[in-house]
């Protein structure tokens, strides 16, 4: 029970940091129909620069995290506006492929600029507790704690202030959006902003379990991307509840079932979902206009 | 689009460059001996690599299927031969076990393709990529696991063959490839599985089968992959898992993107890229990866349409040609009105039939959009069913097409078949077809290939084309023949949609919305037609808002309101009715 437990908890926590990247995943492509295969990596080349802060300027560790999300947020917006909006509306694969090509630069100026000798990433907060019998380390619970903050500032933010509803609605109908004077070339910046903020948020906060390496986001974001299809491309809060379902079913599978078909089993019962609700878990149906 | 054009400009002598190009390698490797061992290598990896990605492109440009997972069947491929080589199997032997194992398995994927949007597949091909990559770590027996696997050298005619040889065979076999699928692409295959990625319904609507065409494409592009895979089993002597990473599988997939989606050059250019470019800065690890990466964005940014097809853009010009399918300067190819189809005569219909309709109710959640329609059409009536929007039309001819299925106790008998026991496909067969309110053509196939496709619902070989040429001559649209549709102004289109129906030599022919879009001359061209089909014995079931239009051409009205059949009857009772009165402009008081 004890070790079901701890099972569980780890889970939990390593899909708050898958939910948070599915939710940026989705942020962005609802916004601009990009999934962003580079979102992990600019979470990584944020997480190295927090680490410089921390190690060599020896800022604390809360200035460190929020230097994260604004430096991957910021890489986001840049994109966006140099590689992005040049593309061109509707071409889905093109960008698909065009974040895969920016994924394989960021890695390698990573590696050219950090090395490929992994680091250690300091604990955010050290020591550990004991609930109801568990011993679980305080790293985990802020972990947990931040993304769940993260989600609920999100959610917020979506629902009730007037940016976030202008940018559900240019989710919604571009063209909607756009008569009633939504500017979408500040709407598409701003989700980019947010998602890669999110991915930057993510990789801080696994770092420290994780040693530091260039490759640090490549697994989460096959999880995080596993959560998504789970809940559908178009949900937030899919997206959230699939990243959450991956880390638990991926640990359930690894330690109960077997540790070497890890992604054999998780994708396996993606596609079981997928064959029961083709647009994923929490899409919403479309319904043909009579 | 443009892309297509540019494949349709060629007849044949891309076939004939094809062969030119891999004779000529063959000749400098070879005979020649022009190149080195290590240029012989890049070349056997770049004929390889070029078979895997023309699998994953023509794959995308045909059927609009995204796979990231074909390094799976290139696996199978290689891990066969490695197997089967210790036990002393002949190498043709082998590929031919490969390939259908391969085949099987992506038919089996491909038979799932339907259901999902593109980049669903393309994660489900991820999956089975993941899943490829754990079997062959775990299966030690048979891969050799991590530590992986030699092949054991094979002899051909007694001698061993060795890395030049090797080269040979893989150009020579390249070649072969190359040429085929240019051939089956624009052939019969590549323009059914155009047909369903354009105009899915459409499609169904003609009789063809998007379930089974999906998974056929989908095993033969496998079978390819695990062709090339047998060649690379040979050109490296040593099959471990990392060839297979997914690195490499979406390099693929990059190959394809940025050579031309579709295109039989751009596979080989796409592929080049991915082995010249990190050939040419190695040693620099990261530094290849950066440059790799940098000019594929630079690519997708500058060259769109991709390598291939964006340097013909370029050059068209320059050498003074002009693709098929275009409109010629000064706009698009006429008007509507140019040639009206005058007297239209048709031979009379084989099997006129009747449709009975009954007691058809749909819901949608709560929500009724039909309740207990019925409708009857008589051997060469014409029937319209009006109604305002949002009255259940398009629902009704949804279960007319077999997309909706109704509740139970409806009944639907089209001459002597029962039609809600047929599948969509199937209905075609049975001589109903459809026209569409947006004319639906299949953007990337010209008039006559759309009509000629149509035709093979009815007629086998050359009778299909000479049915397709005798329908578009009675619809005056045989100057239009070789066009693309986007070419073609709206009117035109719509008169290529009925072609495409008639091909199918119906007895009822169903239309969507005929009248809307077209303009008065448009509309007295469509009357006409009408009647011809009325004199021909072929039903027409109209079903529009243009309530003058219709009122004026049918035997007999049905009206549709909030998913109900409000009056029945002739058109001068339908004129007089208050209920239709009260349906379409809200109250009894104001006249039509």
């Amino acid at each position: 029970m004890n070790e079901l437990g701890a099972v569980l908890i780890s889970g939990l926590v390593s899909g708050a940091t898958y939910a948070l990247l599915g939710l940026g995943i989705v942020i962005i492509f609802r916004t601009t129909d990009v999934v962003n295969f580079a979102i992990g990596d600019f979470g990584m080349i944020s997480v190295y620069v927090a680490f410089a802060l921390l190690t060599h300027a020896g800022w604390p560790v809360v200035a460190g995290v929020i230097a994260a999300v604004l430096v991957s947020g910021a890489l986001g917006v840049v994109t966006e506006r140099t590689v992005i909006r040049p593309l061109g509306p509707g071409r889905t694969f093109a960008a698909l492929v065009l974040t895969l090509a920016l994924s394989l630069i960021l890695v390698s100026v990573a590696g050219m600029l950090f090395g490929h000798t992994p680091q250690a990433f300091p604990v955010l907060v050290p020591g550990t507790v004991t609930l109801a019998g568990l011993v679980v380390a305080w790293q985990k619970i802020a972990t947990a704690g931040l993304a769940l903050v993260a989600m609920g500032v999100i959610a917020f933010f979506m629902r009730y202030t007037t940016l976030g509803i202008a940018m559900r609605a240019a989710a919604e109908d571009p063209y909607a959006a756009k008569v009633v004077g939504i500017n979408r070339s500040l709407i598409a910046p701003l989700a980019w902003f947010i998602g890669c903020g999110l991915a930057g948020l993510a990789a801080v906060l696994l770092a420290p379990d994780a040693t530091l390496t260039v490759t640090l986001m490549v697994a989460p974001l096959f999880r995080a991307f596993a959560g998504v299809f789970l809940g559908g491309l178009q949900s937030m809060v899919g997206a959230a509840i699939g990243g959450f379902a991956i880390g638990v079913l991926d640990d359930l599978a690894g330690r109960y079932v077997s540790a070497s078909f890890r992604d054999t089993i998780v994708f396996g019962i993606i596609v079981l979902v997928l064959f029961l609700r083709p647009a994923g878990l929490l899409a919403t149906q479309r319904r043909e206009r009579v | 689009m443009l892309q297509r054009a540019g494949r349709l400009a060629g007849g044949h002598w891309r076939v004939l460059v094809a062969a030119a190009v891999g004779a000529a390698t063959l000749l400098a490797i070879g005979p020649l001996g022009l190149t080195d061992r290590y240029q012989n290598f890049v070349i056997t990896t770049v004929a390889v690599f070029a078979i895997i990605t023309l699998s994953v492109s023509e794959l995308a440009g045909l059927s609009g299927i995204w796979s990231v997972g074909h390094m799976a069947f290139v696996a199978i491929g290689a891990y066969a031969t490695a197997y089967f080589s210790s036990r002393g199997l002949a190498l043709p032997l082998i590929a031919l076990l490969a390939m259908g194992a391969a085949a099987a398995v992506g038919f089996g994927i491909g038979l799932t393709a339907g259901r999902f949007e593109v980049l669903y597949l393309a994660i489900l091909t991820l999956a089975l990529a993941l899943v490829g990559g754990e079997v062959i770590g775990r299966w030690d027996s048979v891969t050799g696991g991590d530590q992986g696997t030699p092949v054991t050298p094979f002899r051909i005619f007694g001698q061993l063959l060795r890395l030049d040889s090797i080269a040979t065979v893989a150009v020579a076999t390249a070649t072969v490839v190359f040429v085929l699928v240019d051939l089956a692409a624009r052939g019969r295959w590549g323009r059914r599985w155009l047909a369903i990625k354009n105009q899915r319904l459409a499609a169904i609507s003609i009789g063809l089968n998007p379930t089974i065409e999906n998974a056929t494409a989908f095993g033969a592009s496998a079978a390819l992959a695990a062709l090339a895979g047998v060649l690379l089993a040979l050109q490296i002597g040593y099959i471990s898992p990392d060839t297979f990473s997914l690195t490499n599988a979406i390099n693929f997939v990059v190959a394809a993107v940025v050579g031309g989606v579709g295109s039989i050059a751009g596979a080989v250019l796409g592929t080049a890229f991915i082995v010249v470019v990190p050939e040419a800065a190695r040693g620099a690890q990261d530094l290849q990866v950066i440059v790799f990466g940098v000019v594929t964005i630079a690519i997708l940014l500058f060259l769109p349409e991709g390598i291939a097809p964006g340097l013909v853009r370029r050059a068209a010009p320059l050498l003074g040609l002009r693709r098929r399918g275009t409109a010629p300067r000064g706009g698009p190819a006429g008007n509507g009105r140019d040639q009206p189809p005058g007297d239209l005569e048709l031979p009379p219909v084989s099997r006129p039939s009747e449709l009975t309709v009954e007691s058809v109710t749909v819901s949608f959640g709560g929500l009724k959009a039909l309740e207990d329609v019925r409708l009857s059409i008589g051997p060469g009536q014409v029937v319209a069913l009006i109604g305002p929007n949002g009255a259940g039309k398009t629902t009704f001819l949804n279960v007319l097409g077999g997309f909706v299925r109704p509740q139970k106790g409806a009944r639907a008998r089209f001459g002597d078949t029962d039609l809600l026991r047929q599948g969509a496909q199937r209905r075609a067969r049975s001589g109903m077809a459809r026209t569409f309110q947006h004319a639906e053509l299949f953007s990337e196939l010209p008039v006559l290939d759309t009509v000629v496709l149509a035709a093979r619902a009815r007629h086998r070989g050359s009778a299909a084309r000479e049915a397709a040429r005798t329908t578009l001559e009675a619809l005056r649209l045989t100057d239009h023949a070789g066009s693309l549709p986007g070419a073609l102004p709206f009117g035109i289109q719509k008169r290529v949609d009925i072609a495409r129906a008639l091909a199918t030599g119906p007895s009822l022919i169903v239309m969507d919305e005929p009248f809307s879009g077209l303009d008065l001359a448009e509309q007295q061209q469509l009357n006409q037609l009408i009647r011809a089909f009325r004199k021909a014995g072929v039903s027409v079931l109209l079903v529009d808002h243009a309530v003058q239009q219709v009122l004026s051409l049918a035997d007999r009205v049905f009206v549709l309101d909030y998913g109900r059949i409000i009056a029945e009857g002739t058109p001068e009772e339908i004129r007089r009715s208050d209920a239709v009165k009260e349906a379409y402009f809200g109250s009894v008081a104001v006249t039509a």
